[in-house]
């Protein structure tokens, strides 16, 4: 979104806000100024940020101006402020993982993408709200709330990522990254109606993030537009050698290939685990339906597929709390008060998973991961809703499940290590924002983000806003 | 074949009787070492007991001697 006569702060995504920065329409001073007065206007309501870094992103904005001055840009993230999940370590910078557990804790090394970012000149503006350990539920109470949603604030972001999703959303910054261990990036990212995007395993290094389950943790970005995450996405991936799952490939241009459209790709619609579930809202249905129409006019060949071991994967990733618990194991013996009565309880399931329950889901994620390598050998992606249901008030989300039903459009994902990316694909009658997920093959993060583009560029679900006016407790 | 003997009461035709579920969690509990009590305990049991039909379910898929673990 390109800057215009009477266009403010808070209209611009990523690209708009570097459109207008390498232009020098604006300073990176100046727009880190603005992003930090609507942050002090807004936040109180929304609770995105857990901590604003005011000075040091103050001082990261000069020293992008003059480098820019001096006749460098060292790319589309130079001098644009951004904000972090409050897991991933900022040097000297509190992180609390959103725990009482954490409060003191003040890392002395940024993260590798904390690095990469600084590399690429982004301005990092605060560490942001997120549902406890990346597993708590949503909270308006204690130390650390969790956010609102900026279409409803009666509503919860729905998590882990929440502040990463209502930040970006309701523009208090240009992008966000957030983590992802069952749908933590995704989830929020279609609740709040942004672009979510979950890399493949290993594409972005965990060093420096804190753990939720090894096995399943991803970094992504969370932004208003696909263009937005492949220009975060080309900052942060690549190898780390701190990361023992960091993969060696190397990088390709994520945003080269972004506009060749969706003509000849095949998607396989994984209509009976997804579209045909009872659980799905009638209003996400429809959109999700429309939104694949939309895709074949563009050109794609979209045809039904079904991988059965679905039905098995939320039974399979909730053995993986064992590797949560294996992290927690100190803490929660040490001070289990100083978790939430909620977490503490998913905390101990995971204590409660035997080895051998933990083996069979390794051979059923095994056998899952055969049967989608199949259709992804005859399919470029495979698409279905984004989602189970709009976002729900705060009242109405259960804090002691092991793991919501709805949980099924995110996590089996997780267990494969596959590219998937939520895009907006429409609105509830009620004003929600709904959307539609793209998943691709291992390493093919740019297919899926190109899918992703093709939709998003024929319609416009992307280009709306929620209205600050409504940011209001009653 | 099959079925309890006579006489062995309802708890012993219904293996998933409250009172049995109790003593399955408390079993599991123990094993796991965990030092869970009082409403801590009381969710968990709630909680152990919904995911229940998860965890029987990928108990009884059927896997083929050939289908190892490995990712």
């Amino acid at each position: 979104m390109a800057v215009t006569a009477g266009t403010t702060i808070g209209d611009l995504d990523l690209a708009g806000v570097s459109e207008a920065l390498a232009a020098r329409r604006i300073s990176s001073v100046e727009v880190t100024e603005a992003y930090l007065e609507r942050i002090a206007r807004h936040d109180g309501v929304l609770r995105a940020y857990i901590t604003v870094m005011r000075d040091d992103a103050l001082a990261r904005a000069r020293a992008a101006d003059l480098e820019q001055g001096r006749g460098t840009r060292r790319g589309p993230l130079h001098g644009v402020p951004i904000a972090l999940k409050d897991l991933i370590a900022v040097a000297g910078v509190p992180m609390t993982g959103g725990s009482e557990q954490l409060t003191d804790h003040v890392p002395a090394r940024d993260a590798f993408v904390t690095e990469r970012l600084h590399a690429a000149g982004a301005v990092i503006l605060g560490k942001l709200a997120m549902h406890e350990w990346a597993f708590g539920r949503p909270a308006l109470d204690g130390r650390f709330p969790t956010g609102r949603n900026p279409w409803d604030v009666t509503r919860a972001p729905a998590g882990s990522s929440s502040g990463s999703a209502v930040a970006a959303a309701a523009g208090l910054c240009a992008g966000t990254l957030g983590s992802d261990t069952g749908g933590s990036i995704r989830g929020p990212a279609a609740m709040c109606g942004i672009v979510g995007h979950k890399p493949t395993y290993g594409l972005v290094s965990r060093s420096g993030v804190l753990a939720m389950d090894w096995s399943l943790d991803h970094v992504g970005p969370m932004t208003r537009s696909v263009w937005d995450a492949a220009a975060m996405l080309q900052a942060i991936a690549g190898h780390d050698p701190a990361d023992p799952t960091s993969l060696r490939a190397p990088v390709p241009d994520y945003l080269g290939g972004l506009e060749r459209g969706a003509r000849g790709i095949r998607l396989g619609l994984l209509r009976r685990y997804y579209v045909d579930w009872p659980g799905l809202d009638a209003e996400v249905k429809a959109a999700a339906l429309a939104a694949f129409d939309v895709l074949a006019r563009e050109g794609a060949a979209v045809q039904d597929v079904d991988a059965p071991t679905l039905d098995l994967a939320p039974a399979v990733w909730s053995c993986f709390l064992a590797e949560m618990f294996e992290y927690h194991r100190e803490m929660a013996r040490r001070a289990p008060e100083k978790y939430r009565e909620g977490t503490r309880i998913r905390l101990y399931m995971g204590a409660l998973v035997s080895a051998q329950d933990f083996l069979r889901a390794q051979r059923l994620r095994r056998r899952l991961r055969h049967e989608v390598d199949t259709l992804l050998a005859r399919c470029d992606a495979l698409v279905f809703p984004g989602q189970a249901g709009p976002a729900m008030r705060f009242e109405e989300i259960s804090s002691l499940e092991v793991m919501a039903p709805s949980s099924r459009y995110t996590s089996p994902w997780n267990l494969l290590g596959l590219p998937a990316v939520n895009v907006p694909s429409g609105f509830t009658r009620a004003g929600l924002p709904v959307s539609i997920q793209i998943v691709g093959r291992a390493g093919e993060d740019a297919t899926v983000l190109r899918i992703a583009r093709a939709y998003e560029r024929v319609t416009e679900w992307h280009r709306r806003r929620p209205d600050p006016a409504t940011w209001r407790l009653a | 074949m099959g079925g309890p003997p006579p006489g062995a009461g309802l708890s012993a035709m219904t293996p998933d009787a409250p009172a049995d579920l109790r003593a399955r969690f408390d079993a599991e509990v123990a094993a796991a070492g965990l030092a869970v009590t009082g409403r801590d305990r009381d969710l968990l049991f709630a909680m152990w007991q919904e995911h229940l039909p998860q965890r029987e379910a990928l108990r009884a898929a059927a896997v083929a001697p050939e289908e190892e673990p490995w990712p």
